[in-house]
């Protein structure tokens, strides 16, 4: 009883989290485009960004099961676009962008690497960082 | 138009596709004919940019030979694909000008994959976590500029004035569906 509550809870956290980060983007595009949303429209845009999220993680983890991993990796990101060919052309852009940013700090000491990279994942980072000194 | 005129940035190579190159032959068979007005007016409404300066040498001839209605037609034909065009590639603008916005940050949006996983032993490498942050971004600037368009369409329905836009739930309720199924 008192973990679901605090589930609950946690969620209601991480969905106002949410909804603080996408209000602040809508005010950054107000500014510079002329557009105002209505509180209403900030709420159902994080009501479904807050569901695709939660579609595309178990996506994710449904594919890099399939490929008997417990790791996600890009490939698998690569996957979510496989009905939609110009998302899948962005996605390759910013993934060659991602591969060569990591073979230009795989020879620069792994501090910087080890702070962003501890955003991402706490228990993946020690492995993540390993792969690209490696690199 | 005044948020194409305020932010003439960049404009996303495919999405104008003049058919030039296929119309401009049939435009100079018919300038030829005047008596066949509606082919060449067509034709030419779309072909007018390739073709602007031969239409100006063709268009005092078509005058003369008292066809002025249909002369009318190219030009106001072409008025309005061009606003349709405005419209279009400012709606492509919401998301293409800012690159260094980011909807989402990275930390919560890594906290929010793994609440979504099901297993807890499963993690994501940091490529595959800026990748999927990429995702998502396109994901939240895609129903944005979506939802500008619907708005503005919904806007010039009910023949109201092109200021400034206000997004309503009602514009993410239309657009949502193809939105998911794109994604």
């Amino acid at each position: 009883m008192a973990s679901t509550t605090a589930a609950i809870e946690k969620e209601e956290r991480l969905k106002s989290a949410l909804w603080y980060a996408l209000g602040q983007y809508i005010d950054e595009i107000s500014l510079q485009k002329d557009l105002q949303a209505t509180p209403q429209f900030i709420g159902a845009l994080t009501e479904l960004v807050w569901t695709q999220i939660a579609n595309t993680a178990r996506d994710l983890e449904t594919f890099a099961k399939h490929a008997g991993r417990s790791v996600i990796r890009e490939d698998d990101v690569m996957l979510l676009a496989r009905r939609n060919e110009e998302l899948e052309e962005m996605l390759r852009r910013r993934l060659e962008e991602i591969r060569a940013e990591e073979g230009r700090e795989g020879g620069v000491s792994g501090e910087r690497r080890a702070s962003r990279g501890g955003a991402v994942a706490g228990r993946g980072r020690g492995r993540g960082r390993g792969r690209g000194r490696g690199k | 138009m005044a948020p194409g005129t305020a932010n003439p940035t960049k404009r996303k190579g495919p999405a104008f596709k003049p058919p030039r190159p296929v119309k401009a032959p049939v435009q100079s068979s018919t300038s030829t004919k005047p008596t066949t007005g509606a082919p060449s007016a067509r034709s030419s409404a779309v072909a007018k940019n390739a073709a602007s300066s031969r239409r100006t040498d063709a268009a005092p001839m078509v005058i003369n030979s008292s066809e002025e209605e249909v002369d009318e037609d190219p030009f106001a034909g072409s008025d309005v694909d061009e606003l349709m065009d405005e419209v279009a590639e400012d709606a492509t603008d919401a998301i293409q000008s800012q690159p260094q916005l980011e909807p989402i940050p990275e930390k919560l949006l890594g906290r929010l994959l793994q609440e979504g996983f099901e297993d807890e032993n499963t993690k994501i490498h940091r490529g595959a976590m800026e990748l999927t942050a990429k995702y998502m971004d396109i994901f939240v600037r895609e129903a944005l500029s979506r939802a500008v368009h619907e708005r503005r369409e919904a806007d010039k329905a009910r023949g109201g004035q092109s200021g400034t836009v206000f997004l309503q739930v009602e514009d993410l309720e239309k657009l949502a569906p193809q939105l998911v199924l794109d994604f």
